[in-house]
């Protein structure tokens, strides 16, 4: 099954193409890494996919959906149950704890924290941080408030992770770790789409979409 | 992989026949090439002829592998010097790399889907490492697929580095 597929999409910040024609599909339970020298558009890339950003012209298509055709309140619905995002610096409350961090994504929908407590204690047991539900973030490494992170992003269940930069402030040790974590995500069916610089990172991925100016080049059509 | 110091090494610890040699370095490095029976007899009567080795007692029947080998002390020295030389920075298939880019350039030939072909070679090689890594069950293993994909790293940062030069480079190399 199709989880994403963009077709000729462009956004360009007044005469910049960040994205300019790309046209890509990435299968459910996929995991694809974005690589591509600095400002060749790869977070931007991700903006769109995850309805952040809008496109100037072409589309691309979550599990079906047009985000960007949708009304604003439908538009953040549909990004809370059908994406998580996680970013390069984890991006956790400092006045919560972990757990509280992982639950977050469920407040948003009217649910009192306590009632979130069980579920978000299963997703930290699932990224192995048990026994640090009660810490804040300035009370944990790098590493673990990544964790932290991607439990808070799957809080919802959603089908599409997005990583931009998941382990570019971890060591490689710590990092390879992270990406092996993810990558057991797509076992269980989850799609990853990755953007990172590093190819050492890239590699945990089934494949990479290379990113030149802008444009999406697969390299397996290379040759 | 160098068969004349891998029988040095292994000899130093007692003498073997080619037989034992040939098993007791397949249980100890499983991350690595096998070594041919052809190959280590053939290694053995040349470190004989060195002077490396020595024979010291050939049991009955006939065959290469009656012969049992004890390592001599110039071996020992041999095999000191071979520990302690680092390795050449330049692997040969590495520079093969950077001669094909300045052939291709040199002819007027565009040198750009020679270094995306091997930068999705080289990807597809990571990839296996990747998986090989995190799959394995020894910490060897792991240090051996370390090797590879830093290697493989270094490798592909040239590629990037040298894909934005190309038309310095051919510019330089057609004056
Ligand atoms: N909101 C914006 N307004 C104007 N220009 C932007 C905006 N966002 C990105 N750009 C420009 O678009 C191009 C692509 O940026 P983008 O952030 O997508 O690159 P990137 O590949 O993620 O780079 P990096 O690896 O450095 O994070 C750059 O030239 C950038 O300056
Ligand atoms: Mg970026």
């Amino acid at each position: 099954m199709t989880a994403v597929v963009a077709n000729e999409l462009s956004c360009h910040f007044g005469d910049i193409p960040a994205v300019d024609l790309a046209s890509f599909r990435v299968d459910q339970g996929e995991f694809v890494a974005v690589e591509g020298p600095s400002g060749s558009g790869k977070s931007t890339l991700l903006n769109l996919i995850g309805g952040l950003e809008a496109p100037t012209s072409g589309s691309v298509l979550v599990d079906g959906v047009e985000i960007a055709a949708l009304g604003e309140s439908d538009r953040a619905a549909f990004r809370r149950t059908h994406v998580g995002m996680v970013f390069q610096l984890y991006d956790l409350l400092p006045t919560l704890n972990a757990w509280q961090n992982v639950a977050v994504p469920a407040l948003i929908q009217g649910n009192r924290l306590r009632t979130q407590r069980s579920r978000a204690q299963e997703l930290l047991a699932r990224v192995g941080l048990s026994e640090r539900a009660e810490h804040r973030p300035a009370e944990l490494s790098g590493g673990e408030q990544q964790r932290v992170a991607i439990a808070r992003a799957l809080m919802n269940d959603p089908k599409l992770i997005l990583a931009d930069e998941p382990t570019g402030a971890l060591d490689s040790v710590t990092g390879d770790e992270i990406l092996e974590l993810m990558r057991s995500l797509c076992a269980d069916g989850q799609t990853v789409i990755m953007v990172t610089h590093a190819a050492r990172a890239a590699a945990h991925a089934d494949r990479s979409l290379q990113m030149v100016d802008g444009s999406v080049v697969v390299p397996e059509l290379i040759d | 992989m160098s068969a004349q110091q891998i029988l040095l090494g292994l000899l130093e610890s007692g003498p073997r026949h080619g037989y034992d040699l040939k098993r007791e370095y397949e249980a100890r490095f499983p991350e690595l090439r096998p070594l041919r029976f052809s190959q280590i007899y053939a290694t053995l009567a040349r470190l004989d002829r060195d002077g490396l080795v020595t024979l010291i007692g050939e049991s009955g029947g006939q065959g290469p592998d009656r012969k049992e080998y004890a390592i001599t002390d110039s071996g020992v020295s041999d095999l000191e010097t071979w520990l302690a030389t680092p390795l050449p920075a330049d692997e040969p298939p590495r520079g093969e790399l950077f001669l094909k880019v300045a052939l291709a350039l040199l002819s007027g030939r565009d040198a750009a889907p020679l270094l995306a072909a091997q930068r999705a070679l080289h990807m597809e090689q990571m990839r296996a490492l990747t998986r090989r890594k995190a799959a394995a069950t020894s910490e060897a293993e792991i240090v051996v697929s370390d090797f590879g994909l830093f290697h493989l790293e270094a490798d592909l940062q040239w590629i990037e580095h040298t894909s934005k030069r190309l038309s310095g480079l051919a510019a330089e190399l057609r004056r």
